[in-house]
């Protein structure tokens, strides 16, 4: 990926809290933090238009919750 | 389609005795894909006839031969992908024909404790071309094309801030070379019914050294 654009994002204080919360824990930058948290919501996204559900599982229990996407 | 590849590199063509130029391209072109159909699988569909006609137990015959991916789509799969960021594509050339292809994930999460619930590049498939498989012919054209793809797989995992870190189901016979060649961590089978290997960013640093 080469070509790159620069854009400003606001976030309000506990969403930029998140952001650095979460990038220092993957050990990500926050550009990159963005930018998986993009892949993902695309990826999801893509599924549920294909009629597709996407779940999450607890591992223990098994019990299955469908995960939304606001449209 | 880039013009230009993402780098170029010399193996030697053991076949000819002598080093060939190899590129590395990103992403997956139609032609990569045409080099499949056109190039490997008549080689695939050969062993594959020959195995059927031996009789017997087929899929050791087929792990034998090193062709459990003979039937990996990798056409639908570059369509598929196609405008999706979260996969990336790469094929290896040389002499204009496909040598290697492989698909890869950024979208993956490690399990490995060290470095549990960091990101990481899954390898979703990694293929080499029938010629270059010791498997398949007396002597393999390349040796070296999956070292390589893994390698471009370090680094776009480096490229996307994951310090290197890749994960990966490897087919039976590969496991081995995951394992003691390219020094990943064996995590054991999973509900894919699959090993399942990791490398971490020490690994993928003493790999590319």
């Amino acid at each position: 990926m080469t070509d790159k654009r620069t854009m400003t994002l606001n976030l309000s204080a506990s969403e930029m809290d998140i952001v650095e919360k979460l990038a220092d824990e993957k050990g990500l930058s926050k550009t990159a933090l963005v930018r998986q948290a993009l892949r993902l919501y695309q990826s999801i996204s893509d599924r549920l238009e294909r009629g597709e559900k996407v779940f999450v599982e607890d591992p223990t229990t098994k019990d299955k919750a469908e995960l939304m996407v606001l449209s | 389609m880039p013009a230009q590849p993402l780098a170029t590199y010399k193996l030697l063509d053991r076949q000819r005795g002598e080093q060939v130029e190899l590129s590395l391209w990103q992403p997956v072109d139609d032609r990569h894909a045409r080099d499949f159909e056109e190039h490997w699988r008549p080689v695939f569909d050969e062993h594959l006839a020959k195995i059927e006609a031996e009789g017997g137990d087929i899929d050791s015959a087929v792990a034998l031969r090193n062709i459990q991916d003979a039937h990996w789509e990798w056409a639908r799969k570059a369509h598929a992908i196609q405008g999706r960021l979260d996969w990336q594509s790469f094929a290896v050339e040389a002499d204009g024909v496909t040598q290697g292809l492989m698909f890869v994930r950024t979208q993956g999460f490690a399990r490995e404790l060290s470095q549990l619930g960091k990101p990481l590049a899954l390898i979703e498939l990694l293929a080499t071309a029938p010629w270059n498989r010791p498997t398949l012919v007396p002597v393999a054209r390349f040796k070296g094309i999956g070292r390589l793809l893994l390698a471009a797989a370090i680094s776009l995992s480096v490229h996307e801030e994951f310090a290197g870190r890749i994960g990966l189901h490897a087919l039976p016979q590969a496991e081995s070379w995951y394992r003691d060649v390219c020094g990943m961590t064996d995590l054991g089978i999973d509900q894919t019914r699959m090993r399942y290997f990791e490398m971490t960013e020490a690994q993928a640093r003493a790999f590319l050294e």
